[in-house]
């Protein structure tokens, strides 16, 4: 187990490292950001004054050592625009949006399974019908346009919830997050249930799909035959076997929210990261640009590996498999 | 008990007449939301409108601009220009920080030092400041600024720099500002919270020099999504919203709950055209080589300017947003010239001006534009090179994202494009300055002149101009500087963007040529 999980982490060093590469390199040959970022009438030495600052006039593969060498010491660059270290200014933005993307999962767990495992087990009433009539919808439906519709609907017809923004924020672990508060909660109502509309279709089809396989093996109709009750049978024998692929599904879902939810946090003014890296690409911002690649590669690679040891938790055998190698 | 008594009456009597006498104030709180992004609360760290925006309200300045850019008396109460080089300023008396120490003739010394050299800062105040050589305090309200050259615009930059004061900035950085501790003013609210990205919160300073202003607290939010800031404004989540779309307001007009403010803006957009002997991408009908650049002809820059339909860019495409141009200032403004008129839209002249010339058949002309900087920049460059297309000129189109854009208009590899340029100063020798004159780098002259345009009359004229300090003979130079612009067609200037605003109807607001949106313009509604 432990020489598993270390040749996991050298891995994911390597990817990395790979990834500094290729995303420095990447950043750098994008436009000139002195250009946007200086007034169009600066002069020649006001210009080179912010070439030498942000240390644009040495060589690029300087540039990179001196970053890597940043980097082993906890320092990705200074943002050009908000003159604060750029994981600071990432960080900061965290919360806003782990809590949004968090609370999506959440409700595509809580009402996807449930309606997947229905549809699965009555796949001809005709709620299950419906639903799966209603998958399509969530499947279909363009982002922002069901962002603007639920605004039109529930904010601006029916004044029950806040357009846009964030809500009050209580202080917890040294970080701001909303979800304590009431103002907080009816801010996030509306994009966590826009965000979460594609994922709830996405994990009834899964699971009803995993259902549908499942029911006619054998060992189901031999648990039903040892006379189980269906709940039983229901919640240890079908949904434990069918959860392998829900659990990398919402793996890889979770991590692409955090990362990439940036048309719902626009739409809605929600302040995370999505709605800053838009805005530093928009103005050449390089360090918090690589920064918020590198911290989204360790946030993919870490979820990978809690979906890996969730594996080992739900089927023996990955568990087997992994102490019969070390 | 007696004594008491009276005491408690003559205090409540005195409570009252105190309330009678006081300007009506509003209990309400203003809500705000823009949609460009602030960055930081140091008011000299980055040069941008909203960074403007977010300080304006805090921190005074020396001079102030009404909203129609002409200039008005703040901190400073008068100025005079005592010679060619020295300008005197008396300041205002009885002005206090936020803090409570008194505002001294030392902090404006102080301010002109530390705002152009705010450490990793991308640049921008030290461009207002470039013309101030030396501050010499004289007493604590009289400050004598001595300018390296005459220096008429000198008033008009300092109406950008935020005065902070020496006793909180010496020792406050850019973190300081962002964490609140040294956002200390004599503007009139006070900071009371900041939260990146997302919103500035304000309370009202009551001991502010001013007229007392109507709001007790004022939150400025950030949406940078046109569609979400017009849902916040219909919810009634906001009650101002600045730039809403320009497909929005028939509907917005319509609603009577709600109400549009516009007013012509500073930006001027323009067509640059490359001078330089061989312009990158012109050639021949066929895609040959030609001898000369067409563009140095000035009969050929007169037929593109022709050939182009402004009234229907404006109306159509901009949707109203547009005011059609042929400067690039609009009427009122310091040094508008009233004899320059928006050239026709005359294909058939152009296409004779073309023959003139000696190009019957055309030439080979790539169009290039920003796609994401300016309302509606994309389209308007394809349909520039669908006018010129129907001059005969074979033309195609480029549209870039600004960040690489950005970088093609500096080099002179830029042969024709859509360009947009702000006078922030509201007079027209900033653009002659750094737009049309000959580019020289050592003396910063022609820094935005991306078609390398050189006309040493022109140069003369404006080089007068910019070293008369007074203003009816400046202005007067200056308006022949515009029409000699015009008669050379030097550049093509298409329109002048309209800024829009949308409010609640229980508030108005004065419209601002600079794009700024200010609670102590916003009223409530009578």
């Amino acid at each position: 187990m432990i020489s598993w999980f270390g040749s996991r982490l050298i891995q994911a060093l390597l990817v990395m490292l790979a990834m500094t590469v290729i995303v420095f390199i990447g950043v750098n040959v994008v436009g000139d950001p002195v250009a946007i970022l200086i007034p169009p009438d600066a002069t020649a030495a006001e210009r080179l004054r912010v070439v030498q600052a942000f240390g644009l006039d040495r060589p690029l593969w300087e540039q990179y050592f001196s970053f890597l060498n940043g980097v082993l010491h906890g320092d990705l660059g200074r943002s050009y625009v908000y003159n604060q270290p750029a994981l600071q200014v990432i960080l900061q933005r965290l919360p806003a949006t782990m809590e949004l993307a968090a609370s999506a999962m959440l409700v595509a767990i809580v009402i996807g399974i449930p309606l997947g495992l229905y549809a699965g087990l009555r796949p001809d009433s005709p709620l299950a019908k419906l639903f799966m009539a209603g998958s399509v919808l969530g499947f279909s439906l363009p982002t922002f346009w069901v962002g603007l519709m639920l605004i039109m609907i529930f904010s601006v017809n029916l004044g029950w919830l806040p357009a846009s923004g964030r809500g009050e924020t209580v202080e917890l672990f040294g970080m701001r997050w909303s979800f304590l508060t009431l103002d907080g909660l009816s801010h996030l109502a509306l994009p966590a249930l826009n965000l979460a509309l594609f994922k709830i279709a996405l994990v009834m089809r899964l699971v009803r799909a995993g259902v549908r396989e499942v029911l006619p093996q054998d060992y189901i109709r031999y648990a039903r035959a040892r006379g189980l009750r269906e709940g039983r049978v229901i919640w240890v024998h079908v949904l434990k076997n069918i959860l392998i692929p829900v659990v990398t599904i919402i793996g890889l879902e979770f991590g692409s929210v955090i990362a990439f939810s940036i048309v719902t946090e626009t739409i809605f003014a929600w302040p995370g990261m999505g709605k800053l890296i838009i805005d530093s690409i928009n103005v050449l911002d390089r360090p918090v640009m690589v920064a918020y690649l590198m911290m989204i590669v360790v946030i993919f690679v870490v979820i990978n590996l809690l979906v890996d040891l969730a594996y080992t938790l739900l089927d023996p055998r990955v568990r087997l498999a992994a102490r019969g190698k070390s | 008990m007696k004594r008491l008594n009276r005491l408690t009456r003559l205090l409540m009597a005195s409570a009252i007449s105190v309330a009678a006498f006081a300007p009506a104030v509003s209990a309400d709180p203003l809500r705000i939301a823009i949609g460009g992004a602030f960055t930081s609360m140091d008011p000299h760290f980055y040069n941008a409108t909203p960074n403007h925006t977010v300080a304006m309200h805090i921190f005074d300045r020396l001079i102030d601009r009404r909203p129609d850019t002409s200039l008005a008396p703040a901190l400073a109460l008068s100025w005079e220009a005592v010679s060619d080089t020295e300008w005197l300023f008396h300041l205002r008396d009885g002005v206090t920080w936020h803090d409570g120490e008194p505002f001294t003739a030392d902090d404006v010394a102080f301010t002109y030092t530390r705002a152009r050299d705010v450490p990793n800062s991308p640049g921008g105040f030290g461009g207002f400041l470039r013309e101030v050589e030396s501050v010499e305090v004289i007493d604590d309200l009289t400050l004598k600024i001595t300018t390296p050259v005459p220096a008429p615009n000198l008033p008009r930059n300092l109406a950008f720099v935020p005065i902070i004061s020496r006793h909180v900035g010496e020792t406050a950085t850019t973190e300081d500002y962002n964490a609140g501790t040294a956002v200390i003013g004599t503007g009139p609210y006070r900071f009371v919270s900041y939260a990146p990205s997302d919103r500035v919160e304000y309370a009202r300073n009551d001991d502010w020099w001013g007229e007392a202003q109507p709001w007790d607290t004022v939150t400025l939010r950030m949406i940078p999504s046109a569609g979400a800031r017009v849902a916040a404004l219909l919810s009634g989540d906001v009650d101002v919203i600045d730039t809403p779309p320009s497909g929005d307001l028939e509907r917005l007009r319509s609603d009577d709950n709600l109400a549009v403010y516009s007013t012509p803006g500073m930006r001027v957009m323009y067509v640059g055209l490359n001078q330089t002997d061989s312009a990158p991408g012109v050639s021949g009908p066929n895609g040959e080589a030609l001898d000369t650049n067409p563009l140095q002809d000035p009969r050929v820059r007169r037929a593109l300017s022709l050939a182009i339909n402004r009234e229907g860019l404006a109306t159509r495409l901009m949707q109203g947003a547009a005011v059609p141009t042929g400067q690039w200032l609009s009427e009122g403004q310091f040094s508008y010239a009233p004899s320059v008129e928006v050239p026709p839209y005359d294909v058939a002249a152009a296409q004779a001006l073309l023959a003139e010339a000696g190009y019957p058949d055309g030439f080979t002309l790539p169009v290039f534009g920003p796609n994401d900087r300016y309302p509606g920049d994309a389209a308007t460059t394809q349909a520039l090179a669908q006018m010129w297309a129907r001059l005969g000129l074979r033309t195609s189109v480029d549209s870039q994202p600004w960040s690489t854009y950005s970088g093609i208009t500096g080099t002179g590899e830029l042969s024709v494009g859509l360009l947009g340029w702000g006078s922030p100063t509201g007079e027209a020798g900033y653009l002659l300055t750094n737009v049309l004159h000959t580019r020289d780098a050592d003396a910063g002259t022609g820094i935005f002149n991306t078609g390398r345009y050189s006309n040493p009359e022109l140069d003369a004229l404006v080089d007068t101009a910019m070293a008369t300090l007074d203003d009816a003979e400046r202005e007067a130079l200056l308006i022949q500087a515009v029409e000699m612009v015009d008669a050379d067609t030097a550049m093509i200037p298409l329109f002048m963007l309209i800024n829009n605003w949308a409010t609640r109807s229980t508030v108005t607001i004065d419209a601002r040529r600079d794009e700024r949106t200010l609670a102590i313009d916003i009223h409530p509604a009578q």
